[in-house]
């Protein structure tokens, strides 16, 4: 089918838009998540017994392989199977040792060179085993044998003067015994290699930690001393071993072997006016580095766990395991360490962090925990400028429940935190989350002052060095929803963007989105911001022209301005306004310019270079230039340094204006 | 997974709407179709998701066909064909396309319009992809011919 043809069936076709797509993925997205998230866990234990038993079988079988049955009289097999021959370079028999099939070893046999002859015919492999001495002396039958079917292979070395030629035949019986082993084996083999990613994909490690700063070192030591560390040296090193360095510490009654090793190290106790324990082997660091390495189980935070249940029986154990049970807890807290028990208690419905009920973990369950949450805080009721955004009373309910519980569990008062990990880790990561403006649209106007949910997200971003990725902007995806747009508004499908409401399209339009993403880059509100409310909240809520789920992020923003600049009086060229933002490209590319443009330094002059320049103008301690990239940006006017006409320039240049 | 949700929630939006002619329940039925996938997460690894997708989505189309006939018709609707005309928009491919047989239809959908391999379209008629090669070129022989006599 020509493509003329192709062509003209797909446009024969004409089909409706969809109404709800975007909705509909967005929950989507989460759905298949969570799916995900769910199938991971379910195939582990799955997978690991199926290894178990694989593991089994193959066990089995290779037993069973071990035990063949005993061979008659007359078998075939009872002829030697494995016939090894040695001759010496002056053609005189040597004597060699020859196994024989089942399993008898003669030694010191005298084989006759003409004894064993070798056929070859083509692919198949023939072995003519001629009776004579070399068999009578083996003890077998006096007569003539065909071994079809045998593998044969000669070894020829040379050894001083004399060559040694050593020739030795497997009959296929052997063969099958092995490969029947070997397969068993490589079954096997690959059975247990297949569990393994699985069980290390089911590692978890903390999202991050508040460690203190020397602290690396510390555990660098801990790791490199891991014998030291095994106080009871029952050879693992766990959490009975930072008990037991606890209970010698603090004078609690101990057995010999952690008492001598405690002695032997130096451990002070804590009254001990001399000092010289090494600062890795305290039991505040074992603690801690444990509760890193190993994340925070539950086990760790009952009295009634093994280690401290067995470590001590005398009257003290209680006080003992209550107080290092708070020792534990007071270092899980101080670390954030309690983040896997949330999950875990989330994982088997413990807890249920669906608190608005709608049968969904979303966004929306963090936004109503974090708004009841901040309702309830004291400080915030006592201050007279606070206006609340009632919840429905069941869902208040339900985060009062959520938080008892959670606090029940790990005892500190990380929820927040622990909310917002376990929706990036249960739900996909979506960047606007960190971004106050997506609340704009779900906040009432009148309260958002008061609530910054997205504060915790912002931390997140920051502490696991998400940021970066937040305001990336990606050249290709804005040259295709850019082009899209364009399109739609000139078949009338969707509106021009008139952000400041003014009824046209204008350079006013151009400022109006240069403002606001100063203040989004600078975390200002609408209250803050230079913009009338109104226009503000237009751009945050109806100016999502990429289609993204998001609006007046930076591509909404961008394609305000080219759109602008390709409507408005400020083309210099008779093209009238070319929608095609790759082909511009190469003019701006042609020009020997040796201000390049390239801000960024990636060898190509595009939108991501406009883009860089207005993020230094709004916010230059977070957006810093080098020196050369502040002299490729200053494209506009002579030298006059940074300004937003730069950008605007790099703009005009790549829509050849 | 290896299908894409965003990729596809059009073609299959134009398979169900080409099924039924009802736009807001051929969404209904799209999004139906994309949640069962979502959740049968069996089928994700067998390497077929194209073809699931678009079996659960007939079978759905199938369901809601035979329910809306069970009902009772209402003096403005009007059948099929005229929701064809409205989907043919080429007047002259249109007709040409309109003498073909409902399946047949459906083969130059699925294949030039959402652009369905040919191996998923042999899974989903059930017959090798040999087969389907000559079906489709069959489709396409009359097509040109029909669509030359008409221009004629």
């Amino acid at each position: 089918m020509n493509k003329r043809m192709k062509k003209a069936v797909q446009e024969s076709f004409r089909f409706p838009e969809t109404k709800h797509k975007y909705e509909f993925l967005m929950q989507a997205e989460v759905i298949s998540a969570q799916e995900m998230q769910r199938k991971k866990r379910i195939p582990v234990v799955f997978r690991l017994s199926a290894a178990a038993a694989a593991c089994g079988l193959a066990l089995g079988a290779w037993a069973h392989l071990g035990s063949r049955s005993k061979l008659s009289e007359n078998d075939f097999r009872d002829e030697p199977a494995i016939v090894t021959t040695m001759i010496g370079g002056n053609g005189e028999s040597q004597p060699v040792t020859t196994a024989i099939g089942n399993g008898e070893t003669a030694g010191a046999t005298t084989v006759n060179v003409s004894a064993v002859t070798t056929v070859r015919t083509g692919t198949a492999k023939t072995t003519t085993v001629t009776s004579g001495s070399a068999l009578t002396a083996l003890g077998a039958k006096s007569r003539s044998t065909t071994a079809s079917r045998s593998d044969h292979s000669r070894v020829t070395a040379n050894t001083n003067s004399d060559t040694v030629t050593v020739e030795y035949t497997i009959t296929n019986e052997e063969k099958t015994y092995y490969m029947k082993h070997l397969g068993t084996f490589a079954s096997a083999f690959v059975m247990g290699g297949n569990a393994i990613p699985i069980a290390s994909a089911a590692e978890y490690k903390l999202p991050y930690t508040r460690m203190y700063p020397n602290e690396s070192d510390i555990f660098a030591d801990i790791e490199s001393n891991a014998e030291t560390v095994d106080i009871n040296r029952d050879g693992f090193f766990n959490m009975r071993d930072c008990y037991d360095l606890y209970c010698y510490s603090n004078h609690y009654q101990v057995s010999d072997t952690v008492a001598d090793k405690c002695r032997k190290y130096g451990v002070s106790k804590i009254d001990d006016e001399e000092n010289d324990t090494p600062p890795w082997l305290s039991y505040t660091e074992l603690i801690r580095y444990f509760l890193i390495k190993e994340g925070a189980k539950a086990e760790f935070f009952s009295t009634e766990s093994y280690p401290y249940r067995d470590t001590l029986t005398d009257t003290y154990a209680p006080f003992a395991s209550d107080q290092f049970v708070s020792a534990v807890f007071s270092e899980s807290d101080h670390l954030m360490a309690g983040y896997p028990l949330i999950s875990a208690a989330y994982r088997s419905g413990l807890i249920d962090l669906d608190v608005n009920a709608d049968g969904l973990f979303d966004i929306n369950d963090y936004i109503d925990y974090y708004v009841c949450t901040t309702n309830s805080n004291k400080s915030n009721q006592n201050s007279g400028d606070f206006i609340p955004w009632e919840r429905p009373e069941a869902t208040v309910q339900r985060c009062n429940e959520l938080r008892s519980k959670a606090e029940a569990i790990t005892r500190d008062n990380w929820l927040e935190n622990y909310f917002v990990w376990c929706l990036l880790e249960y739900t996909p990561f979506r960047s606007e989350y960190a971004e106050a403006s997506y609340y704009n649209s779900i906040i009432p106007e009148k309260y958002a002052r008061y609530y910054s949910p997205e504060r915790y997200f912002e931390e997140y971003c920051e502490t696991t060095g998400i940021e970066e990725y937040l305001f990336t902007f990606n050249t290709q995806k804005f040259n295709n929803c850019f082009d899209e747009y364009c399109k739609d508004v000139a078949a009338g499908r969707r509106s021009a963007p008139d952000i400041n409401l003014d009824g046209v399209i204008d350079r006013s339009d151009y400022e109006a989105s240069d403002i606001y993403f100063g203040d989004i880059l600078n975390g200002r509100n609408a209250s803050q911001s230079e913009l009338p409310s109104r226009v503000w909240n237009n751009i945050t809520s109806n100016c999502d022209f990429n289609n993204n789920g998001t609006s007046g992020d930076v591509y909404d923003i961008m394609i305000t301005q080219m759109y602008v600049l390709i409507n408005t009086g400020e083309s210099s060229s008779s093209s009238g306004g070319s929608y095609n933002y790759d082909s511009n490209m190469g003019i701006l590319l042609d020009i020997n310019n040796p201000r390049s443009g390239d801000v960024n330094g990636d060898g190509e002059v595009d939108m991501a270079d406009a883009v860089l320049i207005m993020q230094y103008l709004a916010n230059p301690d977070k957006y810093q230039l080098t020196d050369s990239a502040m002299y490729n940006a200053d494209v506009e006017g002579e030298c006059d340094g940074l300004n937003t006409s730069d950008a605007s320039a790099i703009q005009r240049r790549l829509l050849n204006l | 997974m290896s299908v894409d949700i965003k990729d596809q929630y059009d073609k299959i939006f134009r398979y169900c709407y080409y099924k039924i002619h009802d736009r807001d329940k051929a969404e209904d039925l799209t999004q139906e179709t994309f949640l069962r996938f979502l959740e049968s997460s069996h089928y994700h690894d067998m390497g077929k998701e194209l073809h699931y997708l678009y079996t659960i989505a007939g079978n759905l189309c199938a369901d809601a066909y035979h329910r809306k006939k069970t009902e009772e018709l209402s003096e403005d609707m009007s059948d099929g064909k005229d929701y064809e005309d409205f989907i043919l928009t080429n007047v002259a491919l249109g007709n040409a396309i309109k003498k073909l047989t409902a399946e047949e239809q459906e083969i130059i959908l699925l294949r030039y319009v959402n652009e369905v391999p040919i191996g998923v379209l042999s899974e989903l008629y059930g017959v090798s992809r040999f087969k389907m090669s000559r079906m489709i070129k069959q489709i396409l022989t009359r097509l040109k011919k029909d669509f030359k006599g008409s221009e004629g």
